[in-house]
């Protein structure tokens, strides 16, 4: 893990941070929203909420590695695009259900196969990979996921558990 | 159990994926509308208020909320015509992660700033850092080494929204108006009241009694 600090890249001032921070990503930003969107008014509205997430969490953001800090706003921008889409769509093949049935705690995985483990993770659909980087990654609470994804917390629950699940099952296939 | 193996492999896993996106992203200097920068420009600003975060997602927001009176917190207080009168000068609507404010006599409320009120007290070697004022709002920033203090004047005609999120509110008076206090989560204290003609709102880095000997201090400095 990169132990560069965003404190260190950035001026001293945590006032000044935010500010750095959006001269920095607010292109990079557009033009990833605009690739979901492909709406410039849509983009704009993307870009901002998502810099209102970070503005919102930014004390704790502050102390992100770069990768992470970089994955936190690529996880939050793709997130409120699709909601975006969605909104205006009505229709989005982003979210697949599943059922839920046994839920392994992540102890489980303490003992996989360390690339085979790696591999599950990467099969898994977005929306969980979201989430448990969200959560075991950088270490937002559900609460704060649900405020900063605008989805229910119980919502965020769900797709924890059901990310774990999916993980487990495909641990099992062989 | 530390999960050691689990999250290295989704730190592994997930970062890079992330990480490629974000440097691969276009970076092509993009002409953002004015409405936009507008935006985000005022985001920066309450960004540089860290004490007063104003958080523009009403419309989205899954709330369940109570609407409050203020109600004084005892009999009393209730006793005493001049407190009893100040009662309910504000509505507040708490929500889940902020709390709205808005006042109920607008009667004979300036619809814009006429006078200029300003704290009087503990100022001194103070800096003034940030200073901005419209028709609806006049807003100060002072600081002294580590040491902030910010001062709100508004006109009673428009609700302001608070990040109280995981906050604890409690009641006090500066004179004679009943007064709204907390501890906001960046470690500010927070005084809001209605004076009777505007609502004004000082917070700080300093002692709650000190922000209190502040807020009984505020009285018009200007006379346009």
């Amino acid at each position: 893990m990169l132990a560069i600090y965003l404190s260190v890249l950035e001026t001293d001032e945590e006032k000044c941070q935010f500010e750095e921070l959006y001269k920095k990503y607010k292109n990079k930003m557009y033009s990833i929203a605009y690739n979901i969107l492909k709406d410039k008014v849509d983009t704009e509205d993307s870009v901002h909420e998502t810099f209102l997430a970070i503005a919102d969490n930014f004390k704790k953001i502050s102390k992100f590695s770069v990768d992470e800090l970089e994955s936190y706003i690529i996880v939050v921008l793709r997130n409120t695009s699709f909601d975006i889409y969605k909104r205006n769509k009505k229709d989005s093949k982003y979210l697949t259900e599943f059922d839920v049935e046994e839920i392994p705690d992540i102890d489980v995985f303490e003992y996989i196969d360390y690339d085979r483990l790696i591999e599950v993770i990467l099969n898994l659909p977005q929306i969980y990979k979201d989430v448990m980087f969200l959560h075991y990654l950088v270490g937002f609470s559900c609460k704060e996921i649900a405020k900063m994804l605008d989805i229910s917390e119980n919502n965020v629950c769900k797709r924890l558990e059901r990310a774990r699940k999916l993980l487990k099952a495909d641990l099992l296939k062989e | 159990m530390t999960n050691t193996n689990f999250k290295k492999a989704l730190y592994d896993a997930l970062i890079p994926e992330y990480v490629s996106v974000m440097r691969n992203a276009d970076d092509t200097e993009r002409e953002f509308s004015d409405e936009f920068e507008h935006k985000m420009q005022k985001l920066i600003k309450r960004r540089k208020k860290p004490y007063y975060m104003m958080i523009n997602t009403v419309g989205k927001r899954i709330a369940c909320f109570a609407v409050l009176l203020f109600v004084a917190s005892s009999v009393t207080i209730l006793s005493v015509d001049a407190l009893r009168s100040s009662v309910s000068e504000f509505f507040v609507k708490i929500f889940h992660d902020h709390t709205e404010i808005s006042s109920v006599d607008l009667e004979n409320a300036p619809e814009k700033i006429e006078d200029i009120y300003g704290i009087t007290y503990g100022l001194d070697g103070f800096e003034i850092i940030y200073e901005e004022r419209t028709d609806l709002r006049l807003q100060m920033d002072y600081i002294k080494d580590d040491i902030f203090v910010g001062f709100d004047q508004m006109t009673k005609g428009t609700s302001i929204d608070f990040n109280t999120e995981n906050v604890e509110i409690s009641y006090t008076f500066i004179n004679g108006h009943e007064a709204m206090y907390y501890l906001d989560n960046h470690d500010y204290n927070n005084l809001i009241w209605d004076n009777g003609d505007y609502i004004i709102h000082i917070a700080g880095t300093i002692s709650k009694d000190e922000l209190i000997k502040m807020a009984k201090s505020v009285q018009k400095v200007e006379i346009q």
